[in-house]
């Protein structure tokens, strides 16, 4: 082990575990708020951020790998943090560090006055036999290797039909307790723009597979919005687009194994069944980075300070409650651990709640539910919501600053076609992400505020945000005139 | 959604620039 990495400038010490799209849009915030009072270490595996929302065209073959990615080593050097490229193994909250195993194998003992859990997903496919690209059958777009596995599959297909085969293809997710269901949905939707403009859509057939109640819930619980004067829900559209481009749609199914010969799930009010395939990519089941935490005695507290599905606790109402009793109020504000006042959780780290769509049951007793996404923009808004609160610390105030989901606004630009003369994108404003009943009493949202649009205009919008992002994440001039 | 407004480049310019006028509006919204 190395020796104790503690600076002697005095400062107080940031670390912050992760940089994706929350730990990232922190660190950058600290950047402008304590940049000379305090010393902020980013630990992340592999020196890159990956702009996810485009991994989606990388698994259609439409985009090369290298635009969504860059290097985070110069951004850190340029922002004047200190960067390690590793993992966390382990948090000491009483002690206040945190083991790191870096890319050489070796281990470090980093020091901390407060520290930022940013650590994103780990992708369970063990969590359903044979998911999966490694061990499994399956594809995936959770990062670049899989969504550039998923490109060479989905080709080879392409190679088939070429010759007159026919293929069905299965996009959606690969377990009963799945989130994400957008990326799918873009997945989906990419490929059928993709085979109509190679001349292929006839030979091939597209099921959606998705543990969503209805189409367009994307574990948010659906949408409305006001188009024309009247009420239009996100399900009713994306059944309307599912019609128009030949989609099955298979819902409120939850996926329980993937053999070479089919997919195996159990939907609500069906028996389970088999799905054959010649391509599948299935979203993979979200846990918790696996990390020990341990107190000062030696003793794990792992199990205090996380829920069963690994996300750490914070200052949440976890309570078990009916669905009709979910409140606005359940979600965390300031993403802080009960226990520590130093110790945050954003983006996919943090444990929601409850989730935000309806659970269902299958007569075989499979739990089905959309688990809450907790998207690019959400982790970012929760990003700088810890940045401003451990700003705030820091200079010896509280941590005054919340933004909950209850709170918080999500836009969502689903491509369905990446070309800017005619591609398409479906358009999502929704304010706020979690429901709320008591402010907004009719539809739980702000119905003036909420957008549902379908069309050419969202590819535009799409390509704007990826070439903006990738500028504001950077750290370019400019970077903090772009909201997260 | 009428499918003839969806690739009509007019309209789509009006939908781009309402769309992310409101989407920039949101994002700058904060709580406190």
């Amino acid at each position: 082990m190395n020796a104790s990495s503690t600076p002697s400038s005095g400062l107080p010490r940031i670390v912050i575990l992760g940089a994706g799209f929350a730990g990232h849009t922190a660190a950058l915030h600290l950047s402008r708020l304590v940049r000379s009072q305090a010393h902020v270490t980013v630990v992340a595996p592999r020196n890159r951020f990956t702009w996810f929302p485009s991994l989606i065209w990388v698994g259609t073959g439409t985009m090369s790998p290298e635009k969504v990615w860059f290097p985070l080593a110069p951004v850190y050097e340029k922002l004047g943090f200190e960067y390690v490229d590793g993992r966390a193994e382990s948090i000491h909250p009483d002690e206040r560090f945190v083991e790191v195993r870096r890319a050489d194998g070796s281990t470090d003992r980093l020091t901390y006055d407060f520290l930022i859990n940013a650590t994103g997903p780990y992708l369970n496919f063990e969590g359903t036999p044979g998911l999966g690209p490694k061990e499994g059958n399956t594809q995936s777009v959770c990062s670049v290797e899989h969504a550039l596995g998923a490109r060479d599959a989905y080709l080879e297909n392409v190679a088939h039909m070429k010759k007159g085969n026919r293929r069905r293809f299965v996009v959606g997710v690969g377990h009963p307790g799945a989130t994400c269901q957008g990326a799918a949905f873009e997945y989906i939707m990419n490929v059928d723009a993709d085979l109509r403009r190679r001349g292929l859509r006839d030979r091939a057939e597209l099921i959606w597979l998705s543990n969503e109640p209805a189409a367009g819930d994307f574990g948010v619980d659906g949408i409305e919005a006001r188009i024309g004067g009247k009420i239009v829900t996100g399900s009713s559209v994306i059944d309307e687009l599912f019609k128009e481009r030949g989609i099955t749609p298979i819902l409120a199914a939850g996926v329980t194994g993937v053999g070479n010969d089919g997919i195996a799930y159990d939907r609500v009010g069906y028996e389970p069944a088999t799905l054959e395939y010649d391509f599948a990519m299935l979203i993979p089941q979200f846990r918790g980075i696996p990390m020990k935490y341990i107190a000062a005695d030696g003793s794990e507290i792992t199990e205090k300070m996380t829920v069963p599905s690994g996300f750490m606790r914070v200052d949440a109402d976890y309570t078990a409650k009916a669905y009709d009793a979910y409140s606005a109020a359940d979600w965390p504000s300031i993403y802080r651990s009960p226990f520590y006042d130093n110790l945050y959780a954003a983006g996919i780290a943090f444990a929601p709640p409850h989730p935000l769509s309806k659970t269902l049951k299958t007569a075989a007793g499979t739990t089905i539910v959309a688990t809450p996404p907790r998207t690019g923009m959400a982790s970012g808004i929760m990003g700088r919501t810890v940045a401003l609160n451990i700003a705030e610390q820091v200079a010896g105030h509280p941590a005054i600053h919340h933004e909950s989901m209850s709170e918080m606004p999500a836009a969502c630009i689903a491509s369905m076609g990446h070309s800017i003369w005619n591609g398409s994108a479906a358009s999502i404003v929704m304010m706020p992400v979690a429901r709320d009943y008591e402010r907004y009493p009719e539809y739980g949202r702000d119905i003036d505020l909420c957008e549902l649009d379908v069309g050419l205009s969202g590819a535009w919008t799409k390509r704007m945000l990826h070439e903006a992002f990738m500028w504001k994440l950077q750290a370019k001039p400019g970077w903090a005139m772009i909201p997260e | 959604m009428n499918p003839f407004l969806r690739n009509f480049w007019p309209y789509q310019i009006w939908r781009f620039i309402r769309m992310n006028a409101k989407m920039y509006a949101i994002a700058k919204h904060q709580p406190d």
